[in-house]
């Protein structure tokens, strides 16, 4: 089996190779890039609905100024060229600058780890938390009406998008239009350095209340749904029917017996708990003005930040890469049965 | 979200966060608690603020009066010493005044990549300061770091005389030495910026005559050099310039300070990346007595608050986390502003109507595809848009149809067409045209094939505007093919002239600049703002003509000539523009009597001049009133007139004066 996660692992490289390679020559030829983007900004003014256009900065720009942009950016080369370039840095550990942050890509991605992190984290642990035993407590009462009632609440959260609840919570717990409960976003107040421990915890989760509830809230059905119907599949397996009869109370056959082989679909996941210092959602980010993550992907792609856009990929396809594997291994240790090869 | 569904959520959050509340709505007490009260009455007559105070103060005595030094007379030069003041004198100085930015500034550097964002133009507005600037009611030149100018016979070389009282905000006096050190940064390849560069290399290297004398030559024969050189190039301190070229400047000093020459400054501490940024208010500005500061400069600190989202900002607004919101959506100000707040006075609720620049918006056509090199068709096309109604239904009346490539500005040909919604006469030049058959689905056509016309847009929101014009279209029996495509492919593809129509919006300055949009030169090249391939030899004479004009007078007159020769050849269907700035702000401001000057926008801008920033200031007796109402809900303050007309009345005061000076 060690020979089989090594070949995993070497795997990898082209994998890896060919997933950059594709991005690289997709953002090298849609239009719109960094060059463009310049000449586009200078040439033409903010959209808006009804007018009152911004000053205008037009002037026709030379050639030569528009080649030394190109040269600036490293269009001035094949796009071969400048993927060989890219991939030798890379090798280098160096992932560029930032086109939009002037900070060196790394930095720009780092600073966001801490709201990654918190976002991930808690919504991991809280929904673990939550939802594995909501899951076992609705196999054990299915049909109940309190089983029904719950199934209800987790459908319909999963059904709201997390962003539109955000708005909606935040219009109404904001303080702008009915009730001042939260804040109207951002992840930390102002004075966050002059708090005491203490505070800063309350702090932390007066801010993050609301934005933790919308970016797991469909997360929720998923798991209790996942650990519900799991455990009941079990729970009609001819080795539960043993346990009863040779006495165990119903606890230790739920718990110990059933549990535990219900959860191995569940525990396949936690490989990919590496992934979370990237987590975040763009919408959530952008509705409670967080500057996470999403955000970031999200509009380095969109403002053609190709660094930064490349460095995320780097980093999060190396993740999912490991994290698959990662997986595999939870599912040996989980599971004896399974062999891989 | 249905009513059961929501009182659900209300009682899990209010179950599950009861005690988390630490700042209720009328919590803002103390905040503006800095403003100072003010002490004598304040004169309103402009001439009892000095332009120039002790002009020579300041002045190095080693150098000679002729050569700009102690005792200058300013003989043979120019300078302003007649304009009204721009603020108002009675403002107070003090307080805080917060806004809000979708984005955070990627670097705060004023020039090179990324720099122009509209969150940096106002900071330089602020912050930094030209040799000469705009008036905004009368667009004349005003002196700020340069005391006198010079434009000499040939009109192509410029001097300038540097006030010797100017200084940075190290205390280091500005000198002409600086200027040429700018200009070295700006024409500087390494900068990056294109914009930058070609505004300024159509200048040979400036001159250092003297400590306060510079020369610069123009390479062409164009009043827009003058402008450009006087009024856009910030000048930073030459002695750090001097080890810095354009490429340190864009690696180094993305969030680090040049020395500057405004009333503002931007302290390392205030820079709270991706959050908020501050300018402050310096105690020490140089000409902080001077006609040109009189009023102006008012709140100590002016915070830019990042909120990405607007419908977020508009929330932290009502709720007193933002001081003002610029209202952007017709629909909002017609439906979402009319909340208790609103309407007890503590919010206040404007509606400017100015001058300030206005773009134009509408269907670019592509003259060079058949049929619409046919102006019938064009015309045809623009007679089918029905903008009343639309404007009605969809805009709220908010804004007017739009007859002129400078509606609303004193450039504004009155005699322009007005271009009613009228498909009888539409289909009677399409007749004329040639598309008078039909074919059996009812469409019309010429040599049996049907009018067919595909429309670009980048956006969803133009949809409705969009849809009621495809279905007008279909009316008469031509067929409208909408495609979306991103702005990006709209760009590429209307610069590489392959549309039949799209949508587009151009913005404007102060003064036009017809040239580049409107010669026949750029007609028929890639990548040029001449996208319908305009070509009319009057125009291309009015546009070398217009260059040559020093005189704004004549400028004026040309431009509305212009105008009228571009609306009579159909090339946009011309949509519609906001005759007013829409604003919202708490009821704690003082402002000069039109709210905003003459050209102004919401916000301040280094081309277009001081805004609510600049202008307002907190009244203590209001603020006090405000924290009495927030705590009170009985309590009302005056509303106010929501309609500011002040600048259309002054205009027209103008034209009585002296008529064609303005529409």
């Amino acid at each position: 089996m060690t020979g089989y996660f090594i070949r995993r692992f070497l795997l990898i490289i082209p994998t890896f190779l060919g997933i950059t390679l594709a991005v690289f020559v997709v953002m090298h030829f849609v239009p719109g890039g960094p060059v463009e983007r310049q000449i586009m900004r200078y040439k033409m003014a903010a959209m808006g609905e009804g007018g009152g256009g911004g000053p205008a900065r037009g002037v026709e720009i030379p050639a030569e100024a528009i080649e030394e942009m190109k040269r600036y950016y490293g269009f001035d080369k094949p796009v071969h060229v400048r993927y060989a370039l890219w991939l030798w840095n890379l090798l280098h550990f160096d992932l560029g600058r930032s086109y939009i942050y002037q900070d060196p890509v790394w930095d720009v991605i780092k600073s966001r780890f801490p709201i990654s992190i918190f976002l991930g984290l808690t919504g991991f642990v809280m929904s673990y938390l939550v939802c594995v035993p909501l899951g076992v407590w609705k196999a054990v009462k299915h049909g109940s009406k309190l089983d029904f009632f719950s199934s209800f609440t987790v459908f319909l959260g999963y059904s709201i998008p997390g962003w539109a609840l955000g708005t909606a919570l935040l219009v109404l717990f904001g303080g702008g239009s009915f009730w001042s409960l939260f804040p109207l976003g951002g992840f930390r107040p102002d004075n966050w350095e002059y708090l005491g421990f203490f505070q800063k915890i309350t702090a932390q989760i007066h801010y993050m209340f609301l934005p933790v509830l919308c970016y797991m809230i469909a997360e929720f059905a998923t798991l209790t749904i996942l650990t519900k119907n799991s455990l009941m599949e079990n729970l009609g397996q001819d080795y539960v029917r043993t346990a009863f009869a040779k006495g165990l109370n119903e606890r230790r056959v739920i718990f110990v017996h059933a549990l535990r082989n219900s959860l191995i679909p569940i525990a396949t996941g936690l490989g990919h708990v590496i992934s979370l210092i990237l987590a975040g959602s763009f919408l959530i980010e952008k509705v409670f003005n967080i500057d996470g993550m999403g955000y970031l992907g999200y509009t380095s792609i969109l403002q053609r930040d190709y660094p930064v856009a490349l460095g995320i990929l780097v980093i999060s396809s190396l993740l999912l890469l490991v994290g698959n594997i990662l997986s595999d291994i939870v599912y040996v240790v989980a599971d004896p049965r399974i062999r891989f090869k | 979200m249905s009513q059961k569904q929501l009182l659900l959520l209300l009682l899990l959050a209010l179950v599950l966060t009861s005690g988390c509340s630490t700042s209720t709505p009328g919590d803002n007490s103390g905040r503006d608690s800095t403003a100072s009260a003010r002490t004598s009455p304040v004169s309103l007559n402009k001439d009892d603020y000095a332009v120039f105070q002790n002009p020579d103060a300041g002045a190095d005595p080693s150098v000679p009066a002729e050569m700009g030094g102690k005792g200058f007379k300013g003989e043979g030069w120019e300078t302003n010493t007649n304009f009204d003041l721009i603020g108002d004198p009675r403002a107070l100085k003090g307080g805080l005044y917060r806004e809000y930015t979708s984005d955070f500034p990627g670097t705060l550097r004023m020039g090179g990549p990324e720099w122009n964002s509209s969150t940096n133009y106002t900071i330089a507005a602020m912050v930094y300061k030209t040799l000469l600037r705009i008036v905004p009611n009368t667009l004349n030149y005003l002196s700020v770091l340069a005391s006198h100018w010079q434009i000499l016979p040939d009109k192509m070389t410029f001097r300038f005389r540097i006030n010797p009282n100017a200084r940075f905000n190290d205390g280091e006096p500005v000198t002409a030495d600086d200027v040429v050190a700018s200009w070295n940064l700006y024409t500087d390849k390494g900068l990056q910026d294109p914009a930058a560069y070609a505004t300024f290399i159509k200048f040979e290297k400036p001159v250092a005559e003297s400590k306060y004398i510079v020369r610069v030559k123009g390479k062409t024969l164009d009043w827009k050099n003058f402008l450009n050189f006087s009024t856009t190039m910030l000048i930073f301190p030459a002695r750090v310039l001097n080890s810095v070229d354009g490429a340190t400047y864009v690696r180094d000093y993305n969030f680090k300070y040049l020395p500057s020459t405004g009333p503002y400054i931007i302290n390392e501490s205030d820079i709270q990346k991706g959050k908020s940024l501050s300018v402050r208010r310096r105690k020490d500005y140089w000409a902080e007595k001077a006609r040109l500061s009189a009023g102006l400069n008012n709140f100590d600190e002016i915070r830019f608050v990042v909120v990405r989202d607007e419908n977020l900002a508009f929330e932290q607004f009502k709720k007193g986390d933002l001081d003002f919101f610029y209202v952007n959506r017709s629909r909002q100000w017609a439906e979402e502003l009319n909340f208790d707040r609103v309407q007890r006075g503590l919010i206040q609720k404007r509606k400017v109507f100015n001058n300030k620049p206005e773009g134009h918006q509408g269907f670019a056509i592509n003259t060079r595809r058949q049929p619409f090199g046919d102006i019938r068709v064009r015309k045809a096309l623009t007679l089918l848009l029905n903008r009343d109604l639309m404007l009605e239904k969809l805009f709220f009346n908010e804004y007017l149809p739009m007859n002129s490539y400078f509606a609303g500005t004193i450039y504004e040909n009155p005699d322009n067409p007005r271009n009613l919604y009228d498909p009888q006469a539409a289909l009677k030049l399409l007749a004329e045209a040639g598309w008078k058959d039909r074919d059996e689905q009812g469409r019309l056509t010429k040599g049996g094939k049907p009018l067919e016309i595909e429309l670009l847009y980048d956006g969803k929101s133009f949809e409705p505007i969009l849809t009621v014009y495809q279905d007008d279209l279909r009316k008469v029996g031509i067929n409208l093919n909408l495609r979306l495509v991103t702005f990006e492919t709209q760009f590429k593809l209307v610069n590489e002239r392959h549309f039949d129509l799209a949508v587009l919006k151009w913005g404007a300055g102060i003064f036009p600049d017809p040239e580049q949009e409107w010669h026949s030169r750029l007609a028929d090249v890639n990548d040029t703002n001449n996208v319908t391939g305009f070509k009319d030899p009057r125009m291309d004479q009015i546009c070398e003509k217009y260059a040559k004009a020093f005189d704004l007078k004549e400028r004026i007159a040309l431009i509305k000539e212009l105008d009228g020769i571009m609306t009579s050849q159909y090339h946009y269907i011309l949509h519609w523009y906001a005759p007013a700035e829409r604003i919202v702000y708490w009821n704690k401001y003082g402002h000069p009597a039109g709210y905003l000057t003459r050209t102004g926008e919401h916000t301040s801008d280094i081309l277009l001049g001081p805004g609510p920033e600049q202008l307002w200031w907190v009244e203590p007796e209001k603020s006090q009133r405000l924290n009495q109402a927030m705590a009170d809900a009985a309590m009302k303050l005056d509303v106010g007139e929501t309609e500011s007309r002040f600048w259309q009345e002054h205009a027209k005061k103008e034209q009585e004066v002296s008529p064609g000076r303005s529409q």
